[in-house]
């Protein structure tokens, strides 16, 4: 039998381009070719023992390169030709891979309901059925989460976790619009698989109704393909930065505050982490939370597409990433710009020398000093009752406003000082050292650090914290607003 | 890191293909003439001691683009054995493919490395919005691949 090799494999069969063999059929000839020539298996069989993949083997013109024909007889005078076959495709960064891929298909009514994809050249078949094959967990459905979930739910997702602890309010229902009026008091992760569900009932939803801590997120995350923090506070965003960086899972990490917000995507292909830009978590009660800050209707929505559409990427593998890269967003000035983000060396989680080894349950409160030590002495307070009953009753107190302009705007405290933290110690002469003073903000933390900045600063009058601030007093304000004014 | 830059380094140095700035126009131009599909052919010329002289390069149909989608490529076999036999006595031999990359980098991907055939000279052209950006070269010896210095000579 006449075997000719194409000059491009030449190199493991002596250069010789054609030989005679005795065998009659590809398997023999096989055989003789690698018994005749030492490097003529290795060039041939790939370390699986398979056939390497770019060669093809023709018999008279017909590829006969498939496993079946092996043991078929090839007529005499026949000519097999040994060749190349010369493929590749572009750079595909897909984080789904194409084992994966190729175990989903898809059926009719969803070849229908993805048109829209199938018809971009970029994303395809091919592409859809990454996103199918796709596993995402999305922590937190409130204002990030609504557009998140629900866009890659459109999107054909396969598998879909929604993780989120809290439970529907009347206030939510102005930016999250995954849920609605008669939502309020379920648990968001229920009523977030309930819209899933409405719009495509082939997904698979797992609804966790649970807090993400450092105990558990591991577990919570574990399996998925990428993760979108659609979370509004500080410590959450660090444990599921640190999590999917010990995972190597990369996190699609957004954060929004009253008409600004910043997208990016962590822990991709070796790039940087949250703890690269802040080593750690600002103090709380100095920076307000989402809840705190408010934020306009739509922006969440922006911001959550953005995140939305960074995962797609992610699946399907096309597009500039937000990886390295901190998209900031500006809606009312309507501007918006990269920031530049390098991998940290000194890194405390993805540096050269890490210490963090576990998704750190960090003590919030012990880390801004919010907590007492055994030595120090307590800060004393008043429940909103209590206030209340104490101005009523005309004793002479001072109040001291530290919350920001915006949230006073919200509700004024009639009578109070306001003062701002940063300028406690400079305006300290302002306070009365003989009588009772106050301190009040949102929530009752940074009213706290208030005292103890005074106290550090050696201010040695009494001071009190409003527990549980403002939003323990509203009740009262209103009710007996008669009697306080 | 700075171990893998090292080595980049210290292989360009050791690969070189040299080519008529002609063929690298023509390539070029059949790239951006393909977007926004693939372009794909084989490049001929001389195998020296490091060194690969171009002195052709032929189109060929990507037999991919016609049946498939516009992100891959593949050349018919047989296309190859008829350019081979066509080369017979001229002195010159297949020394490598060239294929392009249309809106992307031009990097290897994942099944461009895994198609790649030792020894041969793997050119890759990166059309971005119809205009060629970049142009690399690569090759793989000893299972090992090495990016190529390509130069053009006149």
């Amino acid at each position: 039998m006449k075997v000719y090799i194409s000059a491009t494999l030449r190199s493991f069969f002596g250069r010789s381009a054609e030989t005679e063999t005795k065998g009659n059929t590809i398997r023999k000839i096989l055989k003789e070719l690698t018994d005749s020539y030492p490097d003529a298996s290795r060039g041939l069989y790939g370390d699986d023992g398979n056939l390497r993949g770019f060669i093809r083997i023709f018999v008279n013109d017909e590829d006969r390169t498939d496993k079946s024909f092996l043991d078929e007889e090839i007529a005499e005078g026949s000519t097999v030709l040994f060749l190349p076959v010369i493929a590749g495709g572009v750079p595909n960064d897909s984080i789904i891979s194409d084992e994966r891929r190729k175990e989903v298909s898809l059926d009719d009514s969803e070849i229908d309901r993805f048109n829209k994809h199938l018809l971009l050249r970029e994303i395809g078949v091919k592409g859809q059925k990454r996103i199918k094959a796709a596993r995402v967990c999305v922590i937190g459905a409130g204002a990030l989460g609504s557009p998140v979930i629900q866009y890659l739910a459109a999107a054909g997702v396969g598998t879909i976790k929604i993780v989120d602890n809290d439970s529907v309010t009347l206030g939510n229902l102005q930016s999250q619009v995954i849920h609605s009026s008669r939502d309020v008091k379920r648990p968001k992760a229920a009523s977030a698989r309930d819209t899933v569900r409405n719009i495509n009932k082939n997904i698979e939803v797992i609804a966790e109704n649970t807090r993400v801590e450092a105990a558990n997120v591991m577990s919570v995350i574990e399996g998925f393909d990428v993760v979108i923090d659609c979370t509004d506070n500080y410590k959450a965003r660090y444990i599921i930065n640190d999590a999917c960086i010990l995972s190597g899972i990369p996190l699609v990490y957004a954060a929004i505050y009253q008409y600004e917000g910043q997208v990016s995507i962590f822990g991709h292909n070796g790039g940087p982490c949250l703890r690269c830009i802040y080593p750690e978590p600002p103090a709380p009660g100095l920076v307000p939370s989402c809840a705190e800050g408010g934020t306009i209707s739509p922006l969440s929505g922006i911001v959550g597409s953005i995140q939305a559409n960074e995962a797609l990427k992610l699946i399907i593998g096309i597009g500039e990433h937000l990886n390295g890269r901190l998209l900031t967003i500006d809606t009312l000035g309507l501007r918006s710009d990269f920031l530049k983000i390098s991998k940290n060396c000194s890194c405390p989680l993805c540096g050269k020398a890490p210490t963090i080894y576990e998704p750190e349950d960090f003590d919030y409160e012990e880390f801004c000093g919010l907590k007492q030590e055994e030595d120090e002495i307590p800060v004393e307070g008043y429940t909103a009752e209590e206030l209340a009953e104490k101005i009523e009753s005309g004793e002479p107190v001072t109040i001291i406003d530290v919350r920001e302009p915006h949230e006073r705007a919200i509700k004024s405290f009639p009578g109070a000082v306001v003062i701002p933290i940063g300028q406690l110690v400079r305006r300290m002469n302002e306070l009365d050292p003989e009588h009772d003073t106050v301190f009040i903000c949102k929530q009752g933390l940074r009213s706290i650090l208030a005292i103890n900045t005074l106290r550090e600063a050696g201010y040695k009058g009494p001071m009190y914290n409003l527990k549980g601030g403002m939003d323990a007093m509203k009740d009262i304000v209103f009710s007996n607003e008669a009697g306080w004014l | 890191m700075s171990t893998e830059n090292s080595l980049n380094d210290s292989v360009s140095a050791v690969y070189r293909v040299d080519a008529d700035k002609e063929i690298l126009r023509n390539i070029i131009s059949s790239a951006e003439r393909e977007y926004p599909c693939e372009c794909c052919g084989i490049l001929i010329g001389s195998f020296s001691e490091n060194c690969i002289r171009l002195s052709d390069a032929i189109e060929t149909d990507n037999i991919e683009s016609t049946t498939k989608r516009a992100d891959s490529f593949l050349i018919d076999p047989r296309e190859i054995y008829e350019c081979e036999r066509s080369l017979i006595g001229t002195g010159l031999e297949i020394t490598g493919f060239y294929h392009s990359h249309p809106d992307l980098p031009a990097v290897l991907s994942k099944s461009d490395e895994a198609g790649m055939i030792p020894d041969q000279m793997y050119v890759i052209i990166s059309v971005c919005k119809g205009k060629c950006e970049d142009i690399t070269a690569y090759i793989k010896t000893d299972e090992i691949i090495y990016e190529a210095e390509l130069r053009g000579i006149t």
